[in-house]
Order: C-alpha cells, then sequence, then structure tokens
C-alpha cells in the first residue's frame, strides 16, 4: 500500500495548512478546551486522510466529523459530570453547572436535540449552505429548514427566559 | 444586547479565533491516517472477494407474488424454489466509514442471528433505522461507515447487527447487499419472525432463512413494500405504487394491497377481500397504510389502517380480512420518512386497540396537539381517553393492554401512561441531561409487560434504547463505536 502520493500529499498538507487552524478555532469554542480542540481537530483530519481519495468536498467533510466529534466529547463530558454529581450528592451543586448560570449559547447549542444541533451547527456556524447540509446529514432540505428553524426557535425561548 | 436574537447572532457571528497546529502534528495525522488506510484496504478486498463468489454462486430469483385474480399480468402466479438455507453467504457493505483505530469494520460473511451471537463485529459507525425483536434475540439494519465510500455498493454501506441479550451487547450480521431507501431502490426496515426467517423491505423486499447470513431479493414486480409486520408462521407484507422519491419512497403511493407469506415458502398470496385493495384517501391527499399484528396464527388477529381511515381486519391465517370500522376518529396523514405514519399512530395487544390522533405540526413551537383514543371491540366502536400531551411530534406508540401502558415517542422524548393514555410522564432516559434527555425518538415497540426498546430520531448516536421495567426508565445502549 503506498503512501499519498506526492501531489496527493502537498494537496492535502495545502488543505491542512489552510484549515486546520480555523477548524480548531471552531472547535475549541464549542468545547472550551484547546487540548481537545486539537484532539479533535487532528481526528477529523486523520479520518480525512484515510479518506483522501474519492472525497468530492473535503471541507465539508471536516466539519461533518468534528461535528460528530464534538456531539461525542459532549455526552462523554456530560457523563463525567453527571457521575461527579451523584458522587458529590448531598453536596452544594457545583456553580458552573447551575442552571441559572448555565445559560449562555453554547451551553444552550449543546443542550439542543441532536438532530436540530447539528443542523444548527453546520448551517449557522460553519456556514454551509442547507443543500449542502442537508446532503451532509442525508435529509430533506425541506426537514433540514425545518429543524433550523426549531433550532433558532428553541434557543430565542431559551434565551428570553 | 438582551435580545435573544441579538445574542445567538452574536454567538454565531463573532470572529472565530485561529489555533494553530502544534509543531509536527500534519506529519502526526498522515502517519495515522497511513495506518488506517492499509487496515482498511486489505478488509475491504477480503470482503469484496467473498462477495464476488457469492454472486457467482448465486441462483436466480425464487419467489414471486401469488395473486387469486389469475391474469394480471404485473402480477405473475408462477411459484419459484425457495432458497436453500446453505446458500453460500451474500454479506452486507458494512464496511469503510470513519472507522476508529481500533474498529474492524470487515462485512462479515454468513455471520447470522443466534443466541451465542456470530462473532463478528458491528461495523463503525452503524447508524440503526429499524430494529426487531425475537425475545432477547434482536436485529437492526442501518448505514455504517461512510457513504459514498463503501467496499461493496460504493454509495451505501447497509449493515445489521444482532443482539441475544436484549440490546446489550451487539455483533455482526450478513446484510442485503442493497442501498439505503432511495425512490424504488434500496431497504431501510427490518422485521424477523424467529432467529431464522426475516424481511428487510422499504422499498425492496429481501428474505433470509438463515439467521441473516444469506438474503435474497424478492421480486415486487414494480411495487414497493411499505410496511411488513409478522407474526404465528407469516409475514403480511403491504405492497403499493409509489412514486416518492428519496429516502420518502412510501409517497405518493396508490394501488396498497396486502400480501402475506408463510414463513420458508417465499410464495406471497395476495389476502382476499377488501385489503386485497385498500381504498384510497380523499382526491388529492396521499396518505400512509399501516399495519399492525397481535398474537399467534390461533386467535392471532392483524390491523390495517387504510389511507382513507377505514379500519381492516382478519385472521394470522391468510384467509380473508374484513372492514372493522368504515373510518377511524382521525385519518392518517401523509407517510413521513420512511413511510412513518402521520395523523393516526395505531397500536393494538389482546383485544385493545389505541389510536393517538395528532393535529397538524406546529413546526414555529414544535408542538402537536395529540388525541388518544380506544377501542375494546377489534375497532369497531371508538371512545376517547384523553387529550395527550402537547409536547414534541409523535412518531411512534406502543401498547400492553394488560398493564393499561401506553408509550409515545415523540421528537421530545419518550412519554408514558400508565392508565390507558389518561395521564402521562416524561420517561427518564439515561444517560439523561443535556444530550439524550433530550433525544428525539423515531420508534418505540414494547415486546412483553417490562420489555422494550426504542430507536432514537438521529441514528447518528448509534444506540438504541432499551427499558426493562415497562417505559418507566429507558437506558442507551450503543451498537457501534462512533
Amino acid at each position: 500500500m503506498a503512501r499519498l502520493r506526492t501531489a496527493d500529499r502537498e494537496a492535502a498538507e495545502d488543505l491542512f495548512n489552510a484549515c486546520y487552524p480555523r477548524l480548531a478555532g471552531w472547535v475549541r469554542r464549542l468545547v472550551d478546551d484547546d487540548e481537545t480542540a486539537h484532539e479533535i481537530a487532528s481526528e477529523a483530519f486523520t479520518r480525512l486522510l484515510a479518506r483522501w481519495s474519492g472525497l468530492d468536498n473535503p471541507q465539508s467533510y471536516l466539519y461533518m466529523i468534528a461535528t460528530n466529534l464534538v456531539r461525542d466529547h459532549w455526552r462523554k463530558s456530560g457523563r463525567e459530570r453527571r457521575a461527579i454529581r451523584s458522587l458529590t450528592a448531598g453536596a452544594p451543586l457545583d456553580p458552573a453547572y447551575h442552571p441559572a448560570q448555565d445559560v449562555d449559547v453554547r451551553a444552550l447549542i449543546e443542550a439542543l436535540p441532536p438532530r436540530l444541533r447539528s443542523a444548527f451547527l453546520l448551517h449557522y456556524y460553519a456556514g454551509f449552505g442547507v443543500r449542502e447540509v442537508a446532503a451532509m446529514l442525508g435529509r430533506p432540505e425541506g426537514t433540514v429548514k425545518a429543524d433550523l428553524h426549531h433550532a433558532r426557535a428553541r434557543l430565542k425561548a431559551a434565551l428570553g427566559d | 444586547m438582551s435580545d435573544p436574537e441579538d445574542r445567538i447572532d452574536a454567538w454565531l457571528n463573532a470572529e472565530v479565533e485561529p489555533l494553530a497546529p502544534p509543531p509536527g502534528t500534519f506529519d502526526r495525522i498522515r502517519h495515522r491516517a497511513h495506518g488506517r488506510k492499509v487496515r482498511r484496504a486489505t478488509m475491504s478486498a477480503a470482503g469484496a472477494a467473498i462477495v464476488i463468489a457469492a454472486a457467482a454462486a448465486a441462483p436466480g430469483i425464487a419467489s414471486a407474488l401469488l395473486h387469486p385474480s389469475a391474469g394480471r399480468p404485473e402480477r405473475p402466479a408462477a411459484v419459484g424454489t425457495p432458497a436453500p438455507a446453505s446458500r453460500p453467504a451474500v454479506t452486507g457493505s458494512g464496511s469503510g466509514g470513519v472507522s476508529s483505530e481500533s474498529s474492524s469494520p470487515v462485512p462479515t460473511p454468513g455471520a447470522s442471528l443466534s443466541a451465542t451471537g456470530s462473532g463478528a463485529p458491528v461495523p463503525p459507525n452503524f447508524q440503526p433505522a429499524s430494529v426487531t425483536f425475537v425475545g432477547q434475540v434482536g436485529a437492526v439494519i442501518g448505514q455504517a461507515g461512510t457513504p459514498g465510500h463503501c467496499p461493496i455498493i460504493r454509495a451505501d454501506c447497509t449493515s445489521l447487527a444482532g443482539t441475544s441479550d436484549y440490546g446489550t451487547s451487539w455483533y455482526g450480521v450478513s446484510a442485503p447487499v442493497t442501498g439505503a431507501p432511495d425512490g424504488s431502490r434500496g431497504v431501510g426496515q427490518l422485521r424477523f419472525l424467529d432467529t431464522r426467517d426475516g424481511w428487510a423491505f422499504g422499498p425492496e423486499l429481501w428474505v433470509t432463512h438463515d439467521g441473516g447470513s444469506s438474503w435474497t431479493r424478492e421480486k415486487t414486480y414494480g411495487m414497493r413494500v411499505t410496511d411488513l409486520e409478522t407474526a404465528g408462521n407469516r409475514a403480511f407484507a403491504l405492497f403499493a405504487k409509489c412514486t416518492g422519491s428519496g429516502a420518502d419512497y412510501a409517497a405518493r403511493c396508490t394501488s396498497f394491497s396486502l400480501y402475506t407469506s408463510v414463513a420458508g415458502t417465499d410464495q406471497w398470496q395476495s389476502v382476499s377481500g377488501p385489503a386485497a385493495s385498500l381504498p384510497q384517501a380523499g382526491a388529492g391527499q396521499a396518505a400512509a397504510a399501516s399495519l399492525v399484528l397481535t398474537g399467534g396464527p390461533a386467535g392471532g388477529q392483524g390491523y390495517l389502517l387504510a389511507p382513507s381511515g377505514e379500519l381492516l381486519t382478519g385472521p394470522l391465517t391468510g384467509a380473508a380480512w374484513t372492514v372493522a370500522s368504515p373510518g377511524v376518529p382521525c385519518p392518517p396523514g401523509a407517510p413521513g420518512p420512511g413511510g412513518q405514519p402521520t395523523g393516526a399512530l395505531l397500536a393494538a395487544d389482546s383485544g385493545q386497540l389505541v389510536l393517538v390522533c395528532t393535529s397538524a405540526t406546529s413546526t414555529a413551537s414544535d408542538t402537536q396537539a395529540k388525541l388518544v383514543v380506544e377501542s375494546s371491540d377489534g375497532g369497531a366502536h371508538w371512545s376517547k381517553v384523553a387529550a395527550a400531551l402537547s409536547a414534541g411530534i409523535a412518531t411512534s406508540v406502543a401498547i400492553q393492554a394488560q398493564d393499561h401502558l401506553v408509550v409515545l415517542a415523540t421528537d421530545a422524548g419518550l412519554y408514558r401512561s400508565g392508565d390507558g393514555g389518561l395521564t402521562w410522564r416524561r420517561t427518564q432516559v439515561s444517560p439523561g441531561g443535556a444530550t439524550a434527555g433530550e433525544t428525539g425518538f423515531s420508534y418505540v415497540g414494547m415486546t412483553s409487560l417490562t420489555n422494550g426498546v426504542a430507536l432514537p430520531a438521529d441514528p447518528g448516536l448509534h444506540e438504541v434504547f432499551i427499558t426493562t421495567d415497562g417505559g418507566i426508565s429507558w437506558q442507551a445502549h450503543a451498537v457501534s463505536p462512533s
């Protein structure tokens, strides 16, 4: 099995240089942790390079993978938070997770149902068009539009409380 | 900055500060990617060789639709030879995709459903779309890997996974060699009658007689199979002529007909009576038809809600079905993706029927008015139970008549009623909280008084949810790693 051919390697390196900093920064705003952001961005690029040939739109693939990895991270950290809470049952709650202080946009996005969250992040935050998001998520465009509408409505309602 | 819209926009539009990669990042990524590529290429080659061998040995399509009214050219009465159980395995395209370092995404030749497992791994990134259980043994069908990069059918990686401990752990099972539902092609739904006989459908129809080790495509003569259920020793399937495209393969359907096949025969016989040609919805409307079976061959009963709102019922013996009600209290709506019923969600158990009537969806508020009605006489008469909760958009309903249990799946979670639909409580979902607790669900089913299964609306969670306490609490179980 040959390694990436020279031309492919150069193209991959160009894409890496062009996209990695922004992707990692994009992830950092969602996970608020440089180390995790690097891990997720690196893993997304690893998966991209492992699939290098035949990808029509490497950038959308990158963001799709990163979105899934962020979701997994949120789930894992949510489980850890709950485990800590159960261990410290009876003790005062960690103020970082007190509902009254947890109402910021990122936390609300994290709390969106997965169906709405992926579409929201890819369209509004990563800047992909509705058609592109529909193709990435394998859903009809109309469904994606409705999901985006629901997501905004939920965020707006939560922020208005 | 106090306007919620402004706060959302401010967050979204804030400049993303680039995060420069640590030194050597690209080289590390390149080496890791290379290792994965080598492993995947090795496994893809092995999978392709197996399928080529199987394709060369596979006999022609063996079954045909049987229809009592002879002379209809689109439904010939020719009978083929049932497929031998020892046919070489034709495996699904479950490999490829966004495999993790430790995953082993190889299509598994001859892996079948069994009480002891197949020993084969589940392909990575398995996204369950449909689930079926026979006692503790169950199976899910879905897409795995990365669409467009599957070793056998490039576009789709239709895959199966099985469980022999009611969803706690999963193993790989061979899958039909076809894609995801796309117009007239592919499959997205799965039902097993026992641990040997199973059908994958929607819109194509595939059958196995060896627990999924080998699959044969059945002829449907230009029609699409929009629903299929199993009970006793039979499968019942709804065939329709549809023009819906993509995942909406069950949209714009006409000419619904109910067929049945005794397990192991691969001979589909039209169910005589009104079920042979269902009445349509009103002019200009395209509604779904849905099928529910209860009990076994002796005393078992089937119910079929026609697009017109007419309810048909009949035995599970293959004999004629009759009209139970000319019109249930609420008519079915247009089918959702995958043929999912809307407008009227029907469930039945031990002679008790429950219908959840839903209003048009309010997309702005993500709410939906719901009304629960019930019938204790096989659908002839209906009475209102209560107006159910408004939260969420209902997708599926399950009942256990003995315990007056009704479980409703919605896009806002699972809701349970222990009094036949009078009062409702949101169920506990674990892991709860910000993610799974807000998971919407596309399907719920109860397989006993205590046990049930639900599928998240987002297949990308790679999970099924299981209850063993009558729907009070639901636990997520991963089918495969991301």
